[in-house]
């Protein structure tokens, strides 16, 4: 054999296969899973969405590359993460939200709660939401204004969780004219107030079945952060105190599928065993409910992911799998 | 498929892995004609290396013996053509890199050694005069890790059940599964052979159910020849074939992580290796030879072929009539836990039981990307480690942190590195580990 | 008022209880650290190099003080510093100031100039480099020029050089036996730093015709050193030149044979 052949063939080691798998086709499928809901929002709510979400997109990919810029020149955008990271801030935007705020929000979301800790695989908190919770503090009028579905420019209305949480409170403060009787076809379909990407529950189980198909998504977080909300809100949502509460209503409104299908599930900032993430989803889901319930806020999504996103590091460190022949 | 799927067993964790086994699967066992020389290294096994027994010019027969092993664990090795020695020296070594072997010239008449004739009265043997002939054999697991049989077949405490490995559930080889096919009552006389040594009822034959014909066959032919030994057809999956999952798969018990299978009763032996205990015992014919599945998408004619031991890679590739696009890697082994050669003048050695080429568009070398948490590997892992904890050990230096994820439990069997997305260098990252923190 | 008095009760009765609980708690729980230890502990080089075998410098602190060892262990600490411990410990400063003598040689010349048998593509390590199928050099006692002593060592003290070996650098380096410890072909060796400038730069233990196959740099036991030695300090053994450093005067005149420069200068 002459030298030159033998510095040809390859010496990487073993395993000499790999699944046909990449972190960027990961990200780039939930990406797409997620624009049917887009595409409806856009449909319900008008051209101004498609804006939103363009900015979103945008603006966090040119942060991410900026950072990379400076971070000694490593382009980090291909793998697809800050596309979606803009996505799904977009998705939990009010349609009218300002396009300058809608690009503070993706920049936050990117600089502090992404690049700062590492970069991918790094980050604690889920990027999209410190980047909606710092939007929520900061521009907390503009990101509570939301208009009625087809009329966008003339009306406002309340969110359905709104109105709910209005009568269960008794503060009685909206007027008969903010509130609309949505039936749960309206609700299923996403013809109702709410945050761009949250309302079409069709649209988003349409791309979540997807996503289990494909093994993208496990099914423990969804199943028992939607089923924590739902036994919760049965439970205590009720006129009549304990059970017969409309927990259909509760699924079906504010951002609990949206969350519990894609932002819940996010691999870096969710637990890795599948108990991890029972135990995830159930936290999930009871703060969700605790704050829809008695907390200041109508919706409690966003907070009790990243509340929970806190407990991860702890949920792997102490729920691990039992070491191959070691004693029950 | 009927009784086949009704209990598939299986062990927790793993991934089917495509197979490419169709490329050999209907190659039956074909003898390779005798190369002109062979090399044979002294090191072809677990333990202690081997003493020669001869000396440059010497004659020798197939199965004459040219290397002994001294020490408890250790085997012998022979000559597997009839010729003479052309020298003792350094030499490449598919495992170790370099290794002192010994060099035969063929005189192509392959005349055997006299002391390779058949055996009578089989039946009187004690299982000490079993081992002895075995032991001097050279006989080693065959499977790929060939840690000496006579050693493995004489555990220090006694044990209730026999598995035998037919699972092959490395992609592309197909050397066990002709073998199943082919020599099946070779087979089965081994495995009674085997059975009488470690003295046990329990007998099962361990095959994953994408090798339907060699269940059926074995089933058939156990029912004629009236033997109690039961096949278990097990869900397609790596890394099945580890001795440690195919126990759990086949009697339900764990070996505890540091412990061997006799700990728990049990002894797994590659169908391999007990038709090659057969040969010994009953045609009295050493382990000069084996079947080596050589394969590959670009291989012109993929094979099994029956191979004398330190044949050279280069004679064998020659033999397929070479490859189709250019090689970008030819591996020793499966393509999960196969070692890669940086070249073809490489002998084949007791472990060698197959050899994989890849085309350059095969092995594109995937770059690393950050781990995303995923958990693919926590899903996949065997022994259930947290493989992605100890990669990120390894990229930030803390090796004294990886110890609490037990590094040493690993097999490196490879199915987290196949399954990551992110491409990362897990396997790497744990031998890296188990040799700081040895 | 009666609202202001309950509160101004309340408070200082919880402040009371609560002082008086972790008052108690501190003196049942008291732990006595001698304060030398601190001394001693901000006195050493904090670097933590593990050389000395104990729990990084606190812990050496802690058994010097309790005269569990001497703190001539010690081999990154500067002879100032041991002075001033010294004081602080009451003690003559005369054992206390000794410090190593020894410093690490890589005994490979290789590199570049030694042959590959193929490109390692593996991670960046040499003990992984090792694993290998006996690794990517022709050379079996070769550098496997992966830089894992460069990282381990933790005075920054080995550079690499552009043939492809690191080498030490002599008057950063303490003495620790880090790199020898992490080296996988241990090729790493300890040498007197006191004007002993030249030693062998090869490990190999192969015949000479071998070594000329493999390497440009290694040595082929040609047995020239030995004759040129004015004091019989060199011998050769399994193929190999070894230096007797208590005969060594220094003279170089090794160096100057040496046809392969497998004697090499520090």
């Amino acid at each position: 054999m002459s030298e030159e052949r033998a510095m040809t063939l390859s010496m990487t080691s073993s395993p000499h296969i790999r699944f046909p798998e990449t972190t960027s086709r990961i990200m780039w499928t939930v990406f797409f899973c997620l624009i049917p809901s887009g595409i409806v929002s856009v449909y319900v709510f008008g051209l101004s969405t498609l804006w939103i979400i363009i900015t979103a997109v945008l603006g966090a990919v040119a942060t991410e590359y900026g950072c990379g810029l400076m971070a000694g020149g490593k382009n980090t955008i291909s793998d697809g993460s800050a596309a979606l990271t803009g996505l799904l801030l977009a998705y939990n935007l009010p349609p009218q939200a300002p396009l300058w705020m809608v690009f503070i929000g993706a920049f936050i979301a990117i600089v502090f709660s992404k690049v700062l800790f590492g970069g991918l695989g790094f980050n604690i908190f889920n990027p999209a939401l410190i980047g909606r919770v710092f939007l929520m503090a900061s521009f907390p009028v503009l990101m509570t204004r939301w208009p009625a579905p087809f009329r966008v420019d003339a009306v406002t209305a309340a969110t359905p969780l709104a109105v709910f949480k209005d009568s269960f409170q008794g503060t009685n403060v909206l007027s008969q004219a903010d509130i609309i009787n949505y039936s749960y076809r309206d609700l299923f379909l996403g013809f109702r107030g709410g945050c761009i990407g949250e309302g079409c529950v069709a649209a988003l189980l349409l791309g979540a079945v997807y996503l289990l198909i494909r093994g993208y998504i496990s099914w423990q977080i969804p199943v028992s952060f939607i089923g924590t909300v739902a036994v919760f809100s049965w439970l205590f949502s009720g006129k009549d105190g304990i059970a017969g509460g409309d927990f259909i209503l509760h699924i079906l409104s504010g951002g609990l599928v949206l969350g519990a299908f894609y932002m819940a599930t996010d691999y870096v900032t969710s637990p890795i065993t599948k108990t991890g993430q029972l135990i995830f989803g159930f936290g999930c889901g009871l703060i969700t409910g605790v704050i829809r319930l008695w907390g200041g806020y109508p919706e409690g999504v966003s907070y009790s992911i990243l509340l929970m996103n806190i407990l991860v590091p702890l949920l792997d460190k102490f729920i691990v799998p039992r070491r191959f022949g070691e004693l029950k | 498929m009927n009784g086949l799927n009704a209990a598939m067993k299986t062990f927790p964790g793993g991934k089917h892995i495509e197979g490419h086994k169709q490329l050999t699967r209907n190659e039956p066992i074909c003898a390779m004609p005798l190369p002109a020389q062979v090399i044979i290294p002294l090191s072809q096994h677990t333990g202690s290396i081997c003493e020669p027994l001869v000396k440059k010019g010497d004659k020798v027969k197939a199965g004459t013996k040219i290397g002994q092993g001294n020490g408890v664990v250790s085997s012998t090795v022979h000559a597997s053509v009839s010729g003479t020695v052309n020298n003792i020296s350094d030499y490449n070594h598919p495992v170790l890199g370099s290794c002192p072997a010994v060099i035969i010239d063929s005189d192509g008449k392959d005349e055997n050694d006299a002391q390779v004739k058949e055996r009578s009265g089989i039946a009187e043997l004690s299982k000490e005069e079993l081992l002895a002939i075995i032991k001097d054999s050279g006989i080693v697991g065959l499977g790929g890790a060939a840690f000496p049989t006579q050693v493995k077949l004489n555990p220090p405490r006694p044990v209730d059940t026999l598995i035998i490995n037919g699972v092959e559930c490395e992609p592309y080889l197909t050397c066990d599964f002709r073998l199943m096919l082919e020599r099946t009552n070779e087979l089965l006389q081994g495995i009674q052979l085997i059975q009488k040594i470690v003295n046990v009822q329990k007998v099962f034959i361990g095959i994953e159910e994408d090798k339907q014909e060699a269940v059926l066959q074995l089933r058939n032919r156990i029912m004629e020849k009236k033997r109690r030994f039961e096949v278990v057809a097990l869900k397609a999956k790596y890394p099945q074939g580890a001795e440690k999952q195919l126990i759990k798969a086949v009697v339900g018990r764990e070996v505890p992580p540091g412990k061997l299978p006799f700990d728990v009763g049990v002894i797994v032996v590659n169908v391999g290796t007990a038709v090659a205990v057969y040969e010994a015992v009953c045609l009295g014919k050493p382990l000069y030879e084996r079947i080596v599945t050589v394969t590959g998408r670009i291989v012109k004619k993929p094979a099994n072929l029956k191979v004398r031991l330190g044949t050279r890679f280069s004679d064998i590739i020659a033999f397929c009539e070479g490859t189709k696009e250019p090689l970008g890697k030819i591996i020793m082994g499966g393509p999960m836990m196969g070692l890669a050669q940086f070249t073809d003048d490489v002998p084949v050695i007791k472990g060698t039981s197959g050899i994989l080429m890849l085309a350059k568009d095969e092995i594109k070398d995937f770059t690393e990307t950050p781990c995303i948490r995923c958990g693919r590997c926590v899903n996949v892992c065997p022994v259930r480690m947290l493989p992605y904890a100890l990669s990120l050990c390894v990229e930030s230096k803390s090796f004294e942190q990886a110890l609490q994820y037990n590094p040493r439990d690993c097999m490196e069997c490879g199915a987290c590195a196949y399954v990551c997305p992110a491409k990362r260098r897990i396997v790497e990252s744990i031998r890296l580990i188990k040799a700081v923190v040895k | 008022m009666n609202s202001i008095a309950s509160a101004v009760i309340a408070l200082s009765g919880l402040g009371l209880i609560f002082g008086a609980v972790l008052a108690w708690v501190s003196k049942k729980f008291h732990v006595f650290v001698d304060p030398r230890i601190t001394k001693v502990t901000e006195l050493l080089p904090g670097i933590n190099c593990g050389a000395c075998g104990l729990a990084g410098c606190a812990g050496l602190a802690e058994a010097v003080v309790n005269k569990e060892t001497e703190l001539a262990v010690c081999v990154a600490c500067s002879p100032e510093n041991k002075k001033e411990i010294a004081a602080v410990l009451g003690v003559s400063a005369g054992d206390m100031a000794r410090s190593n003598t020894l410093a690490a040689i890589i005994g490979c010349g290789g590199g570049t100039r030694c042959k590959n048998k193929f490109e390692y593509q593996g991670l960046k390590d040499c003990r992984v480099a090792a694993l290998t199928i006996g690794a990517h050099k022709e050379c079996r006692y070769s550098c496997l020029e992966q830089g894992t002593c460069i990282e381990a060592c933790p005075f920054g003290a080995i550079t690499m050089q552009p043939e492809g070996v690191p080498k030490v650098i002599l008057e950063r380096c303490v003495g620790c036996k880090k790199c020898v410890s992490v080296c996988p072909r241990r090729i790493i060796y300890m040498v007197e730093r006191k004007k002993k400038d030249v030693y062998i730069n090869c490990q190999s233990r192969d015949k000479g015709a071998q070594v000329m196959k493999k390497c440009k740099v290694g040595c082929i036991a040609c047995g020239k050193c030995v004759k040129a030695c004015p004091v019989n300090a060199i011998a050769i053994e399994n193929n190999l030149a070894q230096i007797d450093y208590k005969k060594c005067i220094n003279c170089k005149k090794c160096v100057a044979v040496c046809p392969t420069k497998a004697i090499a200068l520090r």
